[in-house]
């Protein structure tokens, strides 16, 4: 029925999981003509964009050939009809969020993609129906979300990309997170149950408990069937007496996967954008920066006329441009590396890690930069052929440990623990989180994407500065003054 | 990226002059932090399974309870069905919703409810209290044990408050009830290895002798020079008696006064707070300020530079940005103005401690005789790990270091700062 190729990859993007993420994690924003919150709704056209751009890349094994943003109906669904406290914990959505919907909608639309939605139903369950529809036809498929009910969903040709993290989710990840293969997750969290989502699980039993069991007796109906064996005394009582309980949350947490979607999946192939939609869309949000990106990324269109945003794509072109990072796989160009870094007296290092607990983690690779647009990236623990880790962290030991060569991350120390658990101290700290935190505590957070966003921010819009451009920049100019003055 | 966006910020910290906070109380403490999150904590997996269960009975007893007042079983942990009974049922309150229409049973609505002297209220501020504990630590705790090292790896973070205080995460130690019973309880699940004892070390009334030298307060300093007890003092002058005629309750109301002026608390807050009427905690505040004039000179010229600078200092230089300070919204406004107050004086705490961590680092890198290790660090409180045959000159080491913080090359203290340094088997016991 369905007519897929072995080489389609289909990007499904968990939209309501992520207007959520992207409100909590971004700074407040607002239109300024109106006042409208805009926070979640630019948050989600950055990440949109993001992608897209990621199916132009040619380097990319996992270019994305289909599309789809996927949202939940309603509140209730029929998981409240089986369990009335499902998700009764959440709080209730922050006011300035809720008239964002309807733009996260529209914003959909004028990226000219497919937006989903199907009542009763929530956006987990329609994601699972069609990553098996899709699997099922031989092709790929990436859910972009980090939630991790949808961890039951990867396998070997499924995995969970986070956008905010640029982090990979599979199967080892999961691993990592649950202690069991992604089959055998619901099983997990049956037993461990979920204080976010309300459900029970077993009281007293944790994802370490539960992953210890369901590892021995490899699925959940097994184990309830043979409660009576487990020796230990309390754990086996809990379990007798809450065989309903872990039986009801199975309910709950697994995924339907056979919902009667509606729309085809050659729907969600990739069409081209519809450039006058899409800029006219962002000039209403008044969202200039991912205008002038997107300008540049698909050309003016015929009608737009502005000298303002030629000039923005021009900074833009220069600010920007291309990440030209260069993989090095082979030790020739990791010495001539080495060779430039060290020459230089300030660089820029970060570690890429399995897991986000620096002392559990693997290094996966590290990168290293020594100008806008001069870096490398040394992987160390992926699929692909790559230089041996030990080689590799032998001969970038004396650089990192150089005292004379700073060296500056985004919370460096993190990288700091993961390379010491590797062998290696580096010297002479630098970082821009702490830079930051310094200088603006109270008028923003420190993390990457809002560093980068306002920085960014900052460069395309300075040539209208005169308009004024909030209160951080007054602040400044009154130093200034005192500055003079004194 | 990064690098750019260091370039950038690099040159605002020289153009701004806070190359010093960035150099001295942010850049050392990455690698301390780091030392402090590898070596752990290692914390009683059986007492706290044991812990756990214990508080299971309890709150099924106040389940129980609960449930005999409401007359029926219901699920406490669900905001709709607990607003059912609160006013549809016991009606014990005027009909309260919130701003989606759902009924109102948030924490400050149950304090008020419980105010009025309802025992239903105050028993689900205690449910809710007790679950929280159980599911953040007794339960949550056993998954953070580190399966290599059996300990307890927090990891601290520098960038997560607006004042300089750290935050620690995964798990979040710092949350922790000082006073409570279960509290303490929780406290005694983290142990020292054995052979070795933890110490505790606290700075005691920080927050006020900051504020006694910031402000210039003479009464203040005087009684902090000479060891006075400060909150008896501050109910002498507040209530205008003797010293040595104040009792227990007038020095628990000062304390009260003392804390609200630090938190910058209204006379609502206050009143409520000492079960007294608002024009008698006005009385209060006006008195206090009568007593301690140079509080509230300093108060308002703090309020007013911050009003033309938008950010606040503290008393190492360390700026606090409070845009919402000419908000126009009333509300917005005065809690900007509140938080003017306490920036400074919660962000110099939270900078001294940093010093004292940062000295007693370079200790334990020069001092071979100092064998003990820095675990921890909760807001006013540091935590250590040594043998118990060192812990008389350790404990000396601890406390003479954070001690001298009060005269270093940043700032020089008018008063003395004073800690207090307890030692156990067990953090409850060192606490």
């Amino acid at each position: 029925m369905t007519s897929l190729k072995k080489t389609d990859h289909f990007y499904l993007i968990d939209g309501s999981g992520y207007i959520f993420r992207a409100y909590y994690a971004l700074p407040p924003l607002s239109r300024k003509s109106d006042g409208l919150p805009t926070g979640a709704v630019s948050g989600f056209c950055s990440m949109l964009f993001k992608l897209l751009e990621d199916s132009r890349s040619d380097d990319s094994v996992h270019k994305p050939t289909h599309f789809a943003v996927i949202f939940d109906s309603a509140k209730k669904n029929f998981r409240n009809e089986i369990y009335s406290e499902y998700k009764a914990n959440r709080s209730e959505t922050p006011e300035d969020l809720i008239p964002q919907f309807e733009y996260i909608r529209k914003a959909v639309k004028a990226f000219s993609l497919p937006s989903i939605e199907l009542i009763n139903y929530e956006a987990d369950d329609l994601l699972a129906t069609y990553a098996k529809q899709i699997v099922d036809a031989g092709a790929k498929v990436t859910v972009i979300s980090s939630d991790k009910d949808l961890m039951q969903l990867v396998s070997e040709k499924v995995r969970l990309y986070d956008p905010m993290k640029n982090k990979v989710l599979g199967e080892n990840e999961v691993f990592e997170k649950f202690g069991v293969k992604p089959n055998q997750v619901i099983d997990v969290q049956s037993l461990a149950g979920d204080s976010s989502d309300n459900i029970p699980g077993v009281p007293g039993i944790g994802v370490k408990t539960a992953a210890e069991l369901i590892n021995k007796y490899k699925t959940l109906d097994i184990l309830l069937k043979n409660i009576n064996e487990i020796p230990q005394n309390k754990r086996r009582e809990t379990l007798l007496t809450n065989k309903d309980k872990a039986i009801l949350s199975k309910k709950l947490v697994t995924l339907k996967n056979d919902v009667p979607v509606k729309e085809k999946l050659e729907d969600f192939i990739m069409r081209n954008v519809n450039k006058e939609k899409l800029f006219e869309f962002l000039r209403e949000m008044e969202f200039n920066r991912l205008l002038s990106q997107a300008i540049s990324f698909y050309g003016e269109t015929q009608i737009s006329n502005t000298n303002g945003s030629n000039e923005i794509k021009k900074k833009f072109e220069k600010n920007i441009n291309t990440k030209s990072y260069e993989c090095i796989v082979d030790e020739k160009n990791l010495d001539k590396w080495i060779k430039i870094l060290e020459a230089k007296a300030v660089i820029a290092v970060d570690t890429e890690t399995s897991s986000l607990n620096p002392l559990e983690t693997n290094l996966v690779g590290i990168s290293f930069s020594y100008a806008p647009n001069k870096a490398c990236y040394i992987p160390l623990a992926h699929k692909e052929k790559s230089l041996k880790k030990g080689i590799v962290l032998k001969k970038i030991k004396p650089l990192l440990e150089d005292p004379s060569i700073k060296k500056v991350g985004q919370n460096i120390k993190f990288d700091f623990i993961v390379l010491k658990q590797n062998g290696i101290e580096i010297n002479s700290l630098e970082d821009t989180m702490l830079v930051s935190y310094t200088l603006d505590a109270g008028t923003n957070r420190h993390n990457m994407d809002t560093l980068s966003e306002i920085h960014l921010g900052h460069k395309t819009i300075s040539f209208k500065e005169l308009v004024g451009s909030g209160k951080n920049k007054l602040n400044f100019s009154d130093i200034e003054l005192k500055k003079a003055t004194e | 990226m990064t690098l750019r966006l260091y370039e950038n910020l690099k040159e605002r910290l020289d153009e701004e002059k806070l190359n010093k906070i960035y150099e001295n109380f942010e850049k050392p403490m990455v690698k301390l932090l780091s030392k402090l999150e590898s070596n752990g904590i290692k914390v009683d997996a059986k007492y706290l399974e044991k812990l756990s269960k214990q508080f299971e009975k309890k709150l099924k007893k106040i389940e129980k309870d609960i449930y005999a007042l409401a007359g029926r079983e219901f699920n406490i942990g669900s905001p709709k069905q607990l607003g059912e009974i609160i006013y549809n049922e016991l009606k014990i309150a005027k009909l309260k919703k919130t701003k989606k229409g759902s009924l109102a049973t948030n924490a400050n609505v149950l304090e008020d409810l419980a105010f009025t002297g309802h025992k239903f209220p105050n028993l689900v501020l205690e449910w809710r209290q007790l679950s929280k504990l159980k599911n953040t630590y007794t339960d949550a705790l056993q998954e953070h044990i580190n399966f290599k090292t059996k300990r307890v790896h927090t990891s601290f973070l520098l960038a997560a408050t607006n004042t300089g205080r750290l935050a620690s995460s995964d798990p979040n130690l710092q949350n922790i009830p000082i006073k409570s019973e279960d509290g303490r309880e929780i406290r005694k699940a983290f142990i020292a290895e054995k052979g070795n004892i933890l110490i505790s070390a606290d700075y005691n009334q920080i927050e006020m002798r900051i504020l006694a030298d910031m402000a210039d307060v003479k009464a203040l300093k005087k009684a902090f020079k000479n060891d006075e007890d400060i909150h008896s003092l501050t109910a002498s002058q507040v209530f205008n008696i003797p010293i040595n005629k104040v009792n227990e309750d007038l020095r628990r109301k000062a304390k009260a006064i003392n804390f609200g002026i630090i938190y910058g608390i209204t006379q609502y807050g206050l009143a409520k707070q000492i079960s007294v009427s608002n024009y008698e905690a006005l009385d209060f505040i006006n008195a206090y300020f009568k007593k301690f004039p140079e509080i509230k000179d300093y108060m308002n010229s703090t309020i007013k530079s911050c009003r033309t600078k938008g950010y606040v200092n503290n008393i190492f230089g360390r700026r606090i940005h409070l845009k919402g300070i000419n908000d126009k919204n009333f509300s917005v406004r005065s809690f900007q103005e509140r938080a003017a107050i306490n920036a400074p004086i919660q962000g110099s705490a939270a900078d001294i401690i940093r010093l004292a961590m940062i000295k007693l680092d370079h200790i334990s890198e020069t001092d071979k005789n100092f064998k003990a290790k820095m675990l921890l660090q909760i807001h006013d409180e540091l935590i250590f790990e040594c043998s118990k045959e060192n812990k008389i000159y350790v404990q000396k080491i601890i406390k003479d270091a954070m001690i001298s913080v009060s005269s270093s090359d940043y700032h020089m203290f008018s008063i003395p700062l004073n800690v207090s340094i307890n030692s156990g088997l067990n953090w409850g016991e060192a606490h």
